[in-house]
């Protein structure tokens, strides 16, 4: 399993700030697999896995953490 | 070290006392402070930031790390509420010390605008109704940008 985090609006979108699935081998797979996650572009929302920065086709592993960013609007 | 996000009040006259320094001829600082917008959704009391902590500390401290190597002599510290944060408090405070003005404005200028693209923080209004709404200024993008999205409710 592994578990997905929502940030900013994206936890909006979701529905959920949190979700636990079962392994997908990258966070691309894991959005394009799943219709609820539509929200979810590429190009404009970012992925960590465990804290690090990822790109969508990072392979993941057991009981990752994946956070899926919208970008910065804070400033 | 410290962190450069907290949900605690920021001592601003402390972190600008602490970056005086005798090689130094220049202190920059920079608030952004909730002001009390008027939008259709409400009037703005607040703003509720959060963070992806572990990213948002490690980009703060390359900054900071880039500043230095950019304006040798400079320095520089941030800090960041995370929470609830009401009308006239300071969200984000940036001290920069340099030897002279030229250098501290535009180190402040490049964290600004570094922190803009790479630091992980939203912001949400929170109105004094009750309601809330992430950024419109994000929103509005994606809206244009991507028309299989719908109005957030606010």
């Amino acid at each position: 399993m592994i578990t997905l985090r929502f940030f900013g609006h994206l936890a909006d979108d979701a529905g959920t700030r949190e979700r636990v699935r079962p392994l997908a081998p990258t966070p691309e797979a894991v959005r394009s697999s799943d219709s609820t996650l539509i929200f979810l572009r590429p190009g404009h929302v970012r992925v960590a896995v465990n804290g690090r920065w990822a790109a969508w086709d990072a392979p993941l592993s057991e009981g990752d953490d994946v956070a899926f960013l919208p970008p910065t609007n804070a400033l | 070290m410290t962190s450069f996000l907290s949900p605690d009040r920021i001592d601003v006259d402390a972190l600008e006392g602490d970056m005086r320094q005798s090689e130094t001829g220049a202190v920059v600082s920079f608030q952004g402070v909730v002001r009390r917008d008027r939008t259709p959704q409400g009037e703005v009391n607040a703003l509720f930031y959060e963070a992806f902590e572990p990213l948002a500390e490690e980009e703060m401290a390359k900054i900071i790390e880039e500043i230095r190597e950019r304006w040798p002599g400079a320095e520089a510290i941030a800090r960041h509420r995370t929470g609830a944060v009401s009308v006239g408090e300071t969200g984000l405070l940036l001290v920069i010390s340099a030897p002279d003005s030229s250098q501290a404005f535009k180190a402040c200028h490049f964290a600004l605008e570094q922190m803009k693209s790479r630091v992980p923080l939203w912001k949400k209004d929170l109105y004094s109704n009750g309601a809330s709404a992430w950024s419109s200024q994000h929103r509005e993008t994606l809206l244009i940008s991507d028309s299989v999205l719908t109005i957030p409710e606010s």
